[in-house]
């Protein structure tokens, strides 16, 4: 079991879980584990976190959840994305995306100017 | 927005759902870690361990359901603002619209309430009815008789077992002569002795008409309303001493809504 050190910022949980979710509809383990895998266990999500997160994001019409069956046979409440949460994801992942180059340039600024 | 609704109203099943959907990922953790090797009491500790209590994040998720809806509230709220602020035509169209018809619900409601509710500011009013024969065999020629003789009167007041206390009237058109003019008044009225007590208003000036004054032989008296005492004879307090003609003035009745009283009581 490895703790993870890294907090996530409450932004960018909604934009990843959003993510993961549109790889397909999951349940919130499946979420967590897939965060944890596709990290390479970098990200470890706490459900504290998860499932605020989640039905946050139900709440605000982003995801859609529904009652399956899941792998094991047992019903398990599966999320999916709805046309709002992909044009959110896409525009999170936008200005995430120009954040990290604007934080990339300005780190290899100061590597320059040593 | 109709599951947010339902939701409202069926917080237990949203409670019983959010339980589900935790107590699945509890087991799916525990599966995995008996998947690789962990005996099952072990794995079952470990997953509670990780999961950091169940309630604590029912909590959390409550806590965030609620911050969401407040926020979409308030995000709402400002949106609304904005556009009236935006559009100053349509805001005034909009406040105009709600203060006319608030307005107008209120003066329907008071004229309701008045008529219906609270008729007449007298002791017991609302006990009060107006009685009338419906012996169609002894009725003058309608179906309901609303008047009454002396006598009848009387009787009714005396043997009747339903009614606390009966007054009566008879209308009259009163005639002032006070030796240089005289007046007519359209509105007055003959009244039971009993009814100034039975209304429960006290005169502003002098006394009103008692049982005494109902003895025969008894000299007549009347009572007047403001109206009458402001309009023609100018709020003058001292009439009785300085006017000989006003020996059988007894008092000044402020009546609320007299139209009212004159017609029902």
């Amino acid at each position: 079991m490895t703790e993870s050190k890294q907090e996530l910022l409450r932004g960018t949980l909604d934009m990843l879980v959003l993510k993961v979710v549109a790889l397909g509809p999951s349940h919130g383990y499946a979420i967590a584990q897939r965060l944890q895998q596709i990290s390479k266990e970098f990200f470890q999500v706490h459900q504290g976190s998860l499932y605020p997160a989640l039905h946050r994001l139900e709440d605000k019409g982003w995801l859609q959840a529904e009652w399956k069956e899941s792998e094991t046979g047992r019903l398990a409440k599966f999320y999916s994305l709805t046309r709002k949460g992909r044009k959110q994801m896409a525009a999170d992942v936008d200005s995430w995306e120009r954040l990290c180059d604007a934080v990339g340039l300005i780190l290899r600024a100061e590597e320059d100017s040593k | 927005m109709m599951r947010r609704v339902r939701r409202l109203f069926q917080k237990s099943h949203a409670e019983k759902e959010l339980d589900q959907e935790l107590l699945f990922h509890l087991e799916r953790q525990v599966a995995d870690y008996v998947a690789t090797g962990i005996a099952p009491e072990e794995a079952r500790r470990r997953a509670r361990l990780e999961f950091g209590g169940l309630e604590r994040v029912k909590e959390e998720v409550r806590d965030t359901r609620r911050e969401t809806i407040l926020d979409n509230l308030f995000r709402d709220f400002r949106f609304a603002l904005r556009n009236l602020r935006k559009d100053r035509r349509f805001a005034f169209i909009a406040i105009l619209a709600l203060a006319l018809g608030i307005g107008a619900s209120t003066v329907v409601f008071s004229v309701v309430y008045s008529v219906f509710f609270h008729a007449l500011p007298y002791k017991d009013f609302n006990r009060s009815v107006v009685i009338g024969t419906h012996d169609l065999s002894n009725v003058g020629g309608g179906k309901v008789r609303l008047y009454f003789s002396p006598e009848e009167v009387r009787a009714l007041r005396e043997q009747n077992h339903v009614f606390e206390e009966l007054i009566a009237y008879a209308r009259m058109r009163p005639t002032y002569d006070d030796g240089k003019s005289i007046r007519f008044f359209s509105f007055g009225a003959v009244v039971s002795p009993n009814t100034f007590d039975y209304m429960g208003v006290p005169p502003l000036l002098g006394r009103a008409i008692s049982q005494e004054d109902g003895r025969p032989g008894a000299p007549p008296v009347f009572v007047m309303n403001y109206r009458l005492w402001q309009r023609e004879f100018g709020l003058c307090p001292e009439w009785q001493a300085k006017n000989p003609c006003w020996n059988h003035a007894l008092a000044v009745q402020r009546f609320r809504r007299k139209l009212l009283a004159a017609s029902r009581s």
